[in-house]
């Protein structure tokens, strides 16, 4: 009987220790479902930096994600470290109160060189960061080498009429040009980069409410969105898996982040043989050349960090050189760590062209617009994807020009 | 006399006051019991509702505003866009399909199974549905729907050519499709609610209508279908509201249709709120989601009990 006895006090013991270590375990939660490896390893090494234990917890799909964090908000149970987004997203969060300011964390990154003022200014709200970065990304056209020499491309479209010239060879060699996914967020992808590649002020303009959506230079950038479509230039839409025309080789050319890499070389392509980038022409070349910059940040959760001010170190430790690299190998993302590695040849050579070309930097549509209206206009984007016509783009035009309207009158 | 009616007076109020007493405390023992029921539904059901349309009264969007009026500005905005109408739109397409679809197709087969051999293991067959969680259901079909799936794939063997049309892309035919879904789902229940109808009804009245030289049609009309009416409203009631309130089943099937936001007004009041952080413009719509639904139910349940006084 007192053996029974011992045995059930030392389990309750145990288990109650257990769910303790369990208790004071840091979440942090995440939406990027390819780089769970790699953030786990890189939250791991900050952990045993800082004595600590992080886990990292996935959240999808993206809406859903934002729901989750919202709700988590308001219920005053905010995970301790978790991913969202700059520009207008991480404005109203901010003033919430619910993220942490890292001034202290990102002066001390400063000053030993791992990130630069600017890039504290991507993640800063009326002067103060509430976040640190995941990933710096930037949006070029991967491109399918071998595809490229079998349709006879020999030089990267530099001209938006060799960028179609390049469409129509690829589709006479048999593939489908562009790779073009349209669930979830990904409508915006080729709306966003037409509408820039037509005029870039109007880009900036449609996202603070002064330039209609269906002003003159969305109506050329749909324009040319329904003619790309009628010659065959898109994959299908619907496809829920968004690489997989793109890495199977039926399709030649996707325009996405280049902290996709990781996933495209996992799925077999070889950086520099079947794997390489261009920034993608204007679509008028008095617009000039434009990239696309994301900025993937973490925040942390003021509640916790004031409970808790080791995590603070875990933040520095995951802000240091060794945390970038530990990222970059395994999901092949870079967070712009000043010191660390550029995780591969394609990431390299992104920053070698963008250094020698200077395009013009324009915050990514996700970021930019605000968030109370972003959903409805993907959703108009992507009605336009499945049915791609000229009287699709004059009804998703007006809708998106309705929504937009509607917001600015009421914000 | 008088001593007399004094004493008749004091027997009186001393038993008015026991009564009294005994009264009271039967009422103080029926709250005793009726309290926890109280408690939670209060609790638990009228407090959220009166929490919910104090929201759809302010500004609260994502992470602020719930502290700032907004008056009837939630409501005025219900139709400044084309998503509110389009989602009750697709609320009364949803709520006559859910009302009219099992019912006939579930009384056909319950008429059909009714002497039929081996009616337990058929009934068990079209029952077996109903065990399945929808979300469950709605990734089955949302394959059987797939540009590559089921129905296209059939539709590609008879034509001969490839056939990938989007099912659940297409604002005409998602609605329709997941319709389909929900019937094949709950055929079953409204069948077997039926088939408990049926039995229920005496044999005389049919023999006798038969016995008088009434044709199959007129027994059914006369006789057998203003007796099962009393079952017919319970499933319409159970099915009307099922129509009103499908989330699960479009969420599921409708994930990439850009529109599903407009699929129903459930759907609607789940995507402001939860998705876009519109907390008090989803609040007001699930104020007139909840309104609409309790004036139908009222409605439902005159008419149940005008049905119901009728027969007797």
């Amino acid at each position: 009987m007192k053996i029974l006895n011992n045995i059930t006090a030392a389990s309750l013991v145990a288990a109650v220790s257990v769910g303790a270590a369990q208790a004071d375990d840091l979440r942090m939660v995440v939406d990027k479902q390819n780089w769970m490896e790699g953030i786990q390893a890189m939250v791991d090494g900050a952990g045993e930096a800082t004595g600590q234990t992080i886990q990292a917890d996935l959240v999808t799909p993206t809406d859903q994600y934002q729901a989750f964090i919202q709700t988590s908000i308001a219920g005053g149970n905010t995970p301790d470290f978790f991913s969202w987004w700059n520009g207008g997203q991480l404005t109203d969060l901010a003033e919430t109160g619910a993220a942490a300011d890292l001034s202290a964390q990102w002066d001390a990154a400063i000053e030993a060189g791992d990130f630069s003022s600017a890039q504290r200014d991507l993640v800063s709200v009326d002067g103060l960061p509430y976040a640190f970065l995941m990933n710096q990304a930037s949006w070029v056209t991967f491109y399918n080498m071998e595809a490229f020499a079998e349709a006879g491309i020999t030089e990267t479209p530099t001209t938006w009429a060799e960028f179609m010239d390049a469409c129509e060879k690829l589709k006479a060699a048999g593939y489908t040009p562009i790779n073009a996914p349209g669930t979830e967020w990904m409508p915006f992808i080729w709306f966003s980069q037409l509408v820039a590649g037509v005029d870039p002020e109007a880009f900036v303009g449609i996202n603070d409410g002064s330039v209609a959506y269906n002003g003159e230079a969305v109506q050329e950038a749909f324009a040319m969105w329904v003619e790309m479509y009628e010659r065959g230039y898109f994959s299908d839409p619907r496809e829920k898996d968004d690489q997989k025309f793109f890495v199977d080789g039926s399709a030649a050319m996707y325009l996405t982040g280049d902290w996709h890499t990781g996933s495209f070389v996992a799925s077999g392509m070889e950086p520099g043989t079947s794997l390489a980038t261009f920034l993608t022409p204007p679509v008028n070349a008095d617009a000039g050349l434009s990239v696309i910059i994301e900025a993937a940040p973490i925040l942390v959760s003021a509640a916790s960090l004031e409970a808790n001010p080791a995590i603070g170190d875990a933040v520095l430790a995951m802000m240091t050189a060794d945390a970038s690299n530990t990222l970059g190998e395994i999901a092949g993302v870079y967070n712009g760590n000043l010191q660390a590695n550029t995780p591969n040849a394609i990431i390299e050579a992104n920053m070698a062209e963008i250094d020698a070309r200077q395009p013009r930097g324009l915050v990514r549509w996700w970021e930019a617009v605000p968030p109370q209206i972003q959903g409805d206009l993907v959703s108009a984007m992507g009605a336009f994807m499945l049915n791609p016509t000229a009287e699709q783009a004059e009804e998703t035009m007006t809708l998106m020009d309705q929504i937009s309207a509607d917001y600015w009158a009421n914000n | 006399m008088t001593q007399l009616a004094q004493l008749d007076r004091q027997v009186l109020e001393t038993a008015k006051r026991r009564e009294r007493s005994y009264a009271w405390r039967q009422t103080r023992v029926a709250w005793v019991f009726i309290a926890p029921a109280v408690l939670l539904v209060g609790l638990f059901s009228l407090l959220p509702v009166a929490f919910n349309v104090g929201l759809s009264f302010t500004k609260w969007q994502r992470f602020s505003g719930i502290d700032e009026f907004a008056g009837f500005a939630n409501y005025q905005r219900l139709f400044a866009l084309p998503y509110f109408s389009e989602a009750m739109m697709n609320t009364v397409i949803w709520v006559i399909g859910a009302m009219v679809f099992p019912l006939v197709f579930g009384l056909l087969l319950s008429l059909v199974l009714r002497n039929m051999a081996f009616q337990e293991t058929i009934k068990s067959l079209f029952f077996l549905p109903r065990i399945f969680a929808p979300t469950a259901i709605g990734a089955i079909w949302y394959y059987v729907y797939a540009p590559h799936g089921v129905v296209n794939s059939v539709v590609s063997g008879v034509t001969g050519s490839e056939f990938d049309f989007g099912w659940l892309y297409v604002p005409s035919t998602v609605t329709g499709a997941v319709i389909v879904t929900f019937v094949w789902q709950n055929l079953g229940i409204t069948m077997v609610l039926l088939l408990l109808g049926l039995s229920s009804i005496p044999k005389d009245p049919i023999e006798a209508a038969r016995v008088e030289g009434a044709t199959p049609f007129q027994v059914f009309r006369y006789v057998v279908w203003p007796l099962l009416l009393p079952t017919v409203m319970v499933v319409t009631i159970l099915n009307v509201a099922a129509g009103f309130t499908t989330f699960d089943l479009l969420w599921v099937m409708a994930s990439d249709f850009p529109g599903k936001r407009t699929l129903s007004l459930a759907v609607y009041m789940y995507y402001e709120s939860f998705g876009k952080g519109a907390w008090a413009y989803g609040a007001a719509v699930a104020v007139v989601l909840g309104s609409i639904v309790i004036l139908v139910s009222a409605f439902l349940a005159v008419v149940q009990s005008r049905v119901t006084k009728r027969i007797q």
